[in-house]
């Protein structure tokens, strides 16, 4: 979960890290007020996007009309499917220089690493590509923390006088990663003024998913982020992954490699698949959830179940696409293939509700493909 | 350790007395795994299948020799469980949670290295080695017979798809592990392949992958620098996954650059490992490897 940059800013300030003086806002009223209360120009940035400067959607506006046109001209902008709700407006203020700083996580490595570049404002991973030299990287250790030694030596010629300033917001931010379970705090970027001190003027947390039940305080941010399908609450609700995509096959599938690859044949066959779901250990029950909500998904032609029953069994899941075809709730055909722990007995059930259990992953794919198109 | 399992490996397993604990503990003894000992804070006295259960990893290190350990608990409590079972001198463990707080592996990951402790997972199905008779986690016993391959996998599901079809044309397996679907995994394909390259009854190694990470990358750079000469083959699922959005697994992510199809299938074609574009395609191309 991402935390935008208005909130991830509140978490720094309480950390001693400070940004410019700012608010959040969705009406032109409070960007016209706001400009009125500062003493000069301000910056207005749309919340709740992944990229913002490339997009142009960073504007400096000079007075209250110029503010005033940005924030009517972003708010409910549509930009790659996000719709713009809240803008944040801060105030312009004077850069001497500008840094990245992050704290994120080298994923092969599975360790903490500091992140740190003298150039500002970039995009980290194009620069640590383009030119590895620009950008200093320290592990550090979750058990012994942040070695001040390292981070020392990586900052010694970074162009501030007070070294300290900048040792110390590093230290905040690794507080800040492991308080939050974040698997990135970023500052980008952060700008140093003439007297010496540090503001970050962009900042955002992205938090591990897996560790969101141990902060209920991070429940309200979540809400905010971005509204799931009908579809896809339903079938969360149920503990399943579950993703909608643009086609009309849908899926039904255990285990997250066996779905992707499910749904790589389906394309490779020329169909296209409604949605990605691993349902994990699946029974008679969840698979006749699975297709009440899914028949009622708009959109969906045909589908596929597909699963390999390696502890559950076939003719238990079996019995949850009997009963839900014998009720009646079927709107699309429905292609079987399910293989493991009692398949004969599985292939028995479904053919008293008159459907085949393909044999063959391929066979059951064409299939599928087929009925999506032709039905 | 070399090898992964052998005939010294004794498991101990932790929370053994929870459901999914007790089921598989029979499993796994079915299959002829030699489990010594159950740990259970409280439960110590108390036998699961006619495994004695003990309060500490430390105890049932102490009086069964345990060196290997695979934990039935709770996500958010994996942390604890791993760094006692590791500080007891435990040197395999294998973690099958999903949705373990990722600090928390780190963390975990950085005690095992300090204890030349190895780490199977987490969010994997586990290990088995058929010639062994050796099975730790939860992979059907059915399915795998004694032969010369040797398995790496992301996914669980895929594996039993891919090695049920390849048992069935009569090819056994050596060893076969669930790397893991989470995005930092204690033991990557590359140490995997390492490890299949010294097993002296593997012929091939297959890699089973998914998009996001660098494992496939890694291993195939692994390949290239002619550290395994044992031939490869790979698939990888995720032709068709968006970019940003999470694949059922935490690590089958495409974020940025990292983690792309055209990533993986290149540097595989640089190490000249043949990659097949679907499940069936591998089966083919292990079978006309190993006919002979």
């Amino acid at each position: 979960m991402r935390i935008q940059e208005d909130e991830a800013k509140a978490i720094l300030s309480q950390y001693g890290i400070r940004s410019p003086d700012s608010i959040t806002t969705s009406t032109p009223e409070e960007a016209e007020a706001y400009f009125g209360a500062s003493n000069g120009e301000v910056v207005i940035k749309p919340l709740g996007l992944k990229k913002r400067g490339k997009a142009g959607l960073v504007i400096f506006a000079k007075d209250a009309r110029e503010a005033v046109t940005a924030t009517k001209a972003m708010i409910g902008k549509s930009v790659d499917g996000t719709q713009i709700k809240r803008v944040l407006i801060s105030e312009k203020i004077p850069i001497a220089k500008e840094f990245y700083a992050a704290i994120t996580i080298d994923y092969s490595l599975g360790v903490p690493v500091l992140v740190l570049s003298q150039e500002g404002g970039i995009e980290i991973e194009e620069t640590a590509k383009a030119s590895p030299e620009k950008v200093k990287k320290v592990p550090i250790s979750t058990i012994a923390g942040p070695d001040i030694q390292r981070i020392n030596d990586a900052i010694a010629d970074f162009p501030i006088t007070e070294k300290q300033v900048l040792l110390r917001t590093i230290l905040s931010m690794y507080e800040i990663f492991r308080k939050y379970d974040a698997e990135t705090v970023e500052i980008n970027p952060i700008a140093l003024d003439k007297d010496g001190s540090l503001t970050a003027i962009d900042a955002f947390i992205d938090v591990n998913d897996d560790s969101l039940q141990r902060h209920p305080e991070l429940a309200r941010l979540n809400e905010r982020s971005e509204p799931l399908t009908e579809c896809e609450k339903r079938m969360r609700e149920q503990g399943w992954s579950y993703i909608d995509l643009d086609g009309d096959i849908g899926i039904i599938c255990s285990g997250a490699g066996l779905s992707m690859a499910t749904l790589d044949l389906i394309q490779a066959h020329g169909g296209k698949p409604a949605n990605f779901l691993d349902m994990a250990q699946v029974d008679g029950e969840g698979l006749y959830k699975s297709l009440a909500i899914m028949s009622e998904r708009k959109g969906v032609r045909a589908a596929l179940v597909h699963l390999f029953a390696g502890l559950n069994k076939c003719d238990d899941m079996a019995s949850g696409v009997k009963r839900f075809v014998s009720e009646g709730g079927q709107k699309f055909p429905i292609v079987v293939r399910m293989v493991g722990n009692r398949e004969d007995e599985g292939t028995a059930v479904l053919k008293e509700v008159g459907i085949e259990n393909v044999k063959s992953l391929e066979g059951a794919v064409a299939r599928v493909v087929e009925a999506s198109k032709y039905g | 350790m070399d090898d992964l399992v052998n005939s010294e490996t004794r498991v101990v397993v932790q929370g053994i007395t929870g459901s999914m604990g007790s089921r598989h503990t029979e499993t796994m003894l079915e299959y002829g795994t030699r489990i010594v000992a159950g740990v259970r804070p409280g439960a110590e006295g108390q036998e699961v299948h006619g495994v004695p259960v003990y309060n500490t990893v430390k105890t049932a290190v102490e009086k069964h020799d345990a060196n290997t350990s695979i934990l039935f608990v709770p996500p958010t409590a994996v942390k604890q469980g791993a760094i006692e079972a590791i500080t007891a001198g435990i040197k395999l463990l294998v973690l099958v949670s999903e949705h373990i707080p990722i600090q928390d592996t780190m963390e975990l990951l950085e005690h095992a290295r300090m204890h030349g402790a190895r780490i199977i997972g987490p969010n994997t199905a586990g290990m088995i080695a058929p010639w062994e008779r050796c099975k730790i986690g939860f992979v059907p016993n059915k399915y795998f017979i004694p032969g010369p391959i040797s398995a790496a996998t992301r996914s669980g599901t895929l594996m039993y798809e891919i090695i049920s079809r390849i048992t069935l044309l009569g090819i056994g397996q050596s060893i076969c592990v669930g790397a893991g679907g989470d995005s930092i995994v204690g033991t990557r394909f590359a140490e995997l392949l390492k490890i299949y390259e010294k097993d002296p009854k593997t012929e091939l190694s297959i890699l089973i992958g998914e998009v996001g990470g660098t494992q496939e990358e890694e291993a195939a750079a692994l390949v290239k620098s002619g550290a395994v000469v044992k031939p490869v083959l790979a698939y990888i699922a995720g032709r068709s996954a968006p970019k940003g959005k999470r694949m059922g697994h935490a690590g089958a992510l495409i974020s940025g650059d990292t983690g792309t199809m055209e990533s993986k299938l290149r540097a595989f074609a640089d190490a000249e490992v043949p990659v097949a574009k679907t499940p069936e395609e591998l089966i083919q191309m292990v079978n006309a490897k190993l006919r002979r």
